[in-house]
């Protein structure tokens, strides 16, 4: 069973425009959805959660259409936006109570667990908390109920590197369960590339593109040569291009060069970049 | 549900202590002189505005977005507000019961129930749907137009009086009017329950 399916999504905004999105998200596996500010991303999380209305297309979620019950399918669902809006005069403590009696399948041990785990003290107020804490409690809450989907839109912006590196290596525990599915908005690329088995780029509202990640290193290239030497490739195997007084760095599709060329790896966050410029002087 | 109420439950411990001082001191100015009976009445229109005032607190720390990724619907977050709003109500009248009590005011009791009902349950009626709607910083504007009614009307009522600060001008008008407006508070409390539900499910927070 697909965790998420989206299927052409609209929904406008005076000039922004997003969709129309399909985007398809197996049990058991993690999708990066990675865009510059402004692409889309939250607009996105926010059409999941059913917290604006999409002009048009429809979402599935755990097999349920979202229009349909979407407070029934929030039970299985664990979610964490860019900020966590608890209110500063809560304790940990309080927010596990009123989270129990929020969610059907909420598990105080686990909770508790988790505060022991990220060290937040249970009675001190969350405005006290630092940025970090703050997170970490918005994760402990995403993920004390069971829930079978997990949705953070950019729950790593701001963070120390410490704290995000923590924050990854909860989200591929979490996807250890065959059951389990993720769908992680943010603009830094390298947390993504270290827990997401696809990748989607959005841009200015529209999806560049949606594979797996290891299929995108297989199929992009790093080519370093002359400009005489990048013009005499095709012109549609250059995806993009970087170039500097010592030679020119192209991303390239490898189907689409002669074999043999050498081309070294190319990484997730590099391909967005020169995809985004290429997009954008287009 | 019981998660928003058991949230609204803290929130009012945490941020609504100085309320707790000033009912203290205006139970006290009624309890000493009757006259200062409007300071009750204000008392309950403090109460009315209870919903409204978390409502805010939620839109500032940003708890009216975040709670919507939890199972909890639309229609649920607006029913706590007013279940709260209710709750408040109740307190109001016992707060008026107990003072008229403390001061042999039999006779003022039902009357004032009515009013305090009046008091307690249209600010909230009234403001409620315009912050699901707007967001309480524009509903805010209505609250200060509200006040400022409310005030003048209250001083208007006192100074009219030529006796015990106008009670004698207002106890004849309580045995028709006030029961009327106690029925149309509760009437237009849950007119105003069902429009912010209306209102609030349209809107994209």
């Amino acid at each position: 069973m697909n965790a998420l399916e989206i299927k052409n999504l609209q929904k406008s905004y005076g000039d922004f425009t997003l969709g129309p999105l399909n985007l398809t998200l197996p049990s058991g596996c993690v999708m990066g959805l990675i865009g510059e500010n402004g692409a889309g991303k939250s607009t996105t999380m926010k059409l999941i959660l059913d917290m604006i209305h999409p002009d048009a297309g429809s979402i599935q979620i755990l097999g349920q259409n979202n229009q349909v019950n979407i407070k029934a399918i929030k039970e299985d669902m664990g979610v964490m936006l860019d900020e966590v809006g608890l209110p500063g005069y809560l304790t940990p403590g309080q927010v596990g109570r009123i989270m129990a009696s929020a969610f059907r399948n909420w598990d105080s041990e686990v909770y508790e667990g988790y505060l022991r785990r990220f060290s937040l003290p249970e009675n001190k107020r969350f405005k006290e908390f630092s940025r970090g804490m703050k997170m970490k409690l918005g994760i402990a809450v995403a993920l004390s109920h069971h829930a079978k989907l997990l949705l953070l839109d950019e729950a790593t912006s701001g963070l120390d590197p410490v704290v995000r590196d923590e924050v990854v290596e909860l989200i591929m525990e979490f996807t250890r369960q065959e059951d389990h599915a993720a769908l992680i908005s943010s603009h830094i690329v390298s947390d993504l590339e270290k827990c997401c088995d696809y990748i989607a780029f959005l841009q200015k509202g529209k999806l560049l593109l949606c594979e797996e990640k290891d299929r995108l290193k297989e199929r992009y290239g790093m080519l370093r040569c002359s400009r005489e030497r990048l013009l005499e490739l095709d012109g549609t195997a250059v995806i993009g291009k970087r170039e500097s007084p010592y030679g020119i760095e192209a991303i390239v599709d490898r189907t689409k060069v002669p074999a043999g060329l050498e081309l070294g790896p190319v990484d997730i966050e590099e391909l967005f970049v020169v995809m985004s410029r290429q997009e954008g002087s287009a | 549900m019981k998660g928003l109420l058991v949230k609204d439950f803290y929130m009012m411990i945490g941020y609504c202590r100085s309320f707790l001082l000033v009912s203290v001191v205006f139970i006290g100015l009624f309890v000493v002189e009757p006259s200062n009976f409007f300071f009750l009445l204000m008392l309950c229109i403090m109460l009315g505005m209870l919903p409204t005032t978390l409502l805010s607190y939620d839109e500032r720390e940003h708890w009216n977005v975040y709670s919507q990724v939890f199972p909890i619907s639309k229609a649920q977050y607006v029913s706590a507000k007013y279940l709260i709003g209710l709750l408040c109500t109740i307190l109001a009248a016992a707060v008026v019961a107990t003072s008229c009590l403390v001061r042999f005011e039999a006779v003022s009791l039902i009357p004032l129930l009515c009013i305090s009902l009046v008091c307690s349950l249209i600010p909230a009626a009234l403001l409620l749907p315009l912050s699901f709607r707007f967001g309480t910083e524009k509903a805010r504007y209505l609250y200060f137009v509200f006040m400022s009614l409310a005030a003048f009307v209250g001083a208007f009522l006192i100074s009219g009086g030529d006796d015990a600060g106008g009670r004698s001008v207002l106890i004849p008008m309580m045995n028709w009017i006030v029961p009327l407006l106690s029925t149309g508070a509760v009437v237009l409390y849950g007119a105003s329950w069902l429009l912010s539900i209306t209102w609030y499910r349209r809107r994209e927070v």
